[in-house]
């Protein structure tokens, strides 16, 4: 695989230690591959909620708008997640609303890394601390907005992400945002 | 991009991931609409009656008494391409500006799209009755009134 790549961990839950991982800031043939071949018979079979998600339809539907931009988490040789960022939204904050932010329109995992078996724990997190950085690099100061999948939302809250009333236009889904500060807390370099 | 954060810093922010993480909604990108085929249909048949009427020298009331149709039809069916009329008012209006009845129904229900020729034509239409002329007095004092209101709210 090529593309710009940043060496970051992920939880092996088999052996219950961290483990290195990589985040592409695009979503090659290869992660693609990935999705129909590996991911897409094991959420044809669990009957998974976002099991329609056709990565290479949303690749399709993004060329040609520079807004977009995919990201992917491998470990391993396989692809763990995948995220498609678009930076053409604004913020509903009142503190920061109309400002620009990245807005992550799909965040998916690995369907083997869902649930109590999972082998891998924190790829959220690492593309989520992709989308501030990306909005960081943009001058966006680390806004980043979301909807959250209701299985999902435990996770935005521990992250003190903004939380706002579902969302008729977005299949009823909760909107959360993350505000400049509590980004820049998110990233806070933490020991040495 | 880059991302530069340490062992330690995924190593604590991970904790936190103790559920199922995703987000996005199930529809496509919402960026890549396509030109809607019916709707141009719609659009034809609004100016279709728009010039129809004008070159009758009525009014939008006056069409809608002659025509046995609301007002709020004629302003619908001239300013919004996805109304659609019920066949009894397109009946009636065929009869007001003699036009067959059917090609016109088939207009207003969208149903030229079965129809390469006739589509494009409707296409055309719809193009070429794009007003570039100059506005009229009354259009002039139509649009100052209604942005006069609009002004009027804000704030």
């Amino acid at each position: 695989m090529s593309g710009n790549t940043s060496p970051i961990w992920l939880f092996d839950c088999r052996i219950g230690a961290l483990a290195p991982a990589e985040l592409y800031d695009e979503i090659l043939p290869d992660h693609l591959a990935d999705t129909e071949l590996l991911w897409k018979p094991i959420k044809d079979r669990r009957r998974q909620q976002h099991r329609h998600w056709d990565w290479r339809a949303k690749l399709a539907d993004a060329a040609g708008y520079l807004f977009y931009q995919g990201f992917a988490v491998v470990a391993e040789g396989k692809t763990q997640g995948l995220m498609m960022v678009d930076r053409s939204k604004t913020a509903r904050i009142p503190v920061q609303q109309g400002k620009d932010l990245v807005y992550i329109a799909f965040l998916e995992t690995a369907p083997w890394n869902l649930g109590q078996q999972r082998l891998y724990r924190g790829v959220g997190t690492a593309l989520l601390a992709a989308a501030i950085q990306c909005s960081l690099d943009d001058g966006f100061r680390g806004r980043i907005g979301l909807h959250s999948l209701p299985q999902s939302e435990d996770f935005y809250r521990k992250c003190s992400m903004t939380e706002f009333d579902r969302d008729p236009d977005y299949e009823d889904l909760i909107y959360f945002e993350m505000s400049e500060s509590r980004a820049a807390e998110f990233m806070r370099e933490i020991g040495s | 991009m880059k991302l530069n954060l340490n062992k330690q810093w995924f190593e604590q922010r991970i904790r936190a991931e103790t559920c199922d993480v995703a987000a996005g909604v199930s529809s496509p990108l919402p960026t890549t609409s396509q030109p809607d085929l019916q709707e141009i249909e719609g659009l034809a048949f609004g100016r279709l009656i728009e010039l129809l009427r004008r070159a009758q020298r009525l009014s939008v009331s006056a069409l809608a008494a002659k025509a046995n149709v609301s007002v709020e039809e004629i302003v619908c069916i001239e300013g919004d391409a996805k109304f659609t009329l019920d066949p009894q008012s397109v009946q009636r209006l065929a009869d007001v500006f003699q036009l067959p009845p059917r090609a016109l129904e088939a207009l207003s229900s969208r149903a030229f799209a079965h129809s390469p020729r006739l589509h494009q034509a409707a296409v055309s239409f719809a193009a070429d009755s794009a007003k570039i002329s100059e506005l009229t007095a009354e259009e002039q004092a139509a649009l100052a009134g209604f942005v006069k209101v609009l002004s009027s709210q804000d704030g």
